[in-house]
């Protein structure tokens, strides 16, 4: 039987150290406490809204890199944290994995939807970034908070 | 779905944890199965079977 791939047990530990610390700094980034980390990289696209002539394609550019680093670290640790195996790895938690993702999908995207409808301007594309940190929060959440459930309703149940 | 996972353990004395392991599954896995909570693969199923000796109609049927 075809297998979905999935990352190693070994990794969920150091994920959830990286993801908690990376939240904690993005939370505290959009709180206006940040530091800078000024290199130049080689960017595809650096604009700025204005003017609208500064825009630069392909180029080698001095940016602030402080916030990728963060996001890069935040995705990467909650995409490996929700999807590394378990200990004991069996066709129910992938379904309750699963489930968790297709609720997660559900629920942003009706947010998604009602932002589309009722926000307007710069403040969207902020609503976006917010609704991608939530996608990888709410599908750990679901994940997690189940996978507790289902470890704690059977525990006991029909006990031998 | 019915299932008479419960008696065929009984026969083969074998406990939740014990045929959980045979079958590289939790035993909360069993538990729920067992609870009419879940509704095992074709793999699982034909594992069982093999493990019991007997065929999955024997083990499964729907109500």
């Amino acid at each position: 039987m075809k297998r979905i791939y999935l990352f190693p047990n070994k990794l969920k530990l150091p994920a959830l150290v990286v993801f908690v610390i990376s939240l904690i700094l993005i939370i505290l980034y959009y709180s206006d406490i940040k530091t800078e980390i000024n290199t130049t990289v080689f960017v595809f696209v650096s604009d700025t809204f204005f003017p609208k002539s500064n825009s630069s394609y392909f180029v080698f550019d001095k940016q602030d890199i402080y916030n990728e680093i963060l996001d890069c670290a935040f995705f990467v640790s909650g995409i490996v944290l929700a999807f590394s195996r378990e200990k004991i790895e069996d066709e129910m938690i992938t379904f309750i994995r699963l489930k968790s993702l297709l609720y997660t999908t559900y629920f942003i995207f009706t947010l998604l939807i009602l932002g589309e409808i009722f926000v307007y301007g710069l403040s969207f594309l902020n609503i976006i970034m917010g609704f991608l940190y939530s996608f990888v929060i709410l599908t750990n959440i679901f994940y997690y908070s189940k996978l507790f459930i289902y470890k704690k309703q059977f525990s006991h149940e029909n006990e031998d | 779905m019915k299932t008479k996972i419960k008696v065929f353990r009984a026969i083969h004395d074998m406990t939740q944890a014990e045929l959980a392991e045979k079958l590289g599954v939790t035993r909360q896995t069993i538990n729920a199965i067992e609870a009419g909570k879940y509704a095992p693969s074709v793999e699982l199923a034909l594992k069982m079977s093999k493990l019991f000796g007997v065929t999955v109609n024997e083990i499964f049927q729907l109500d």
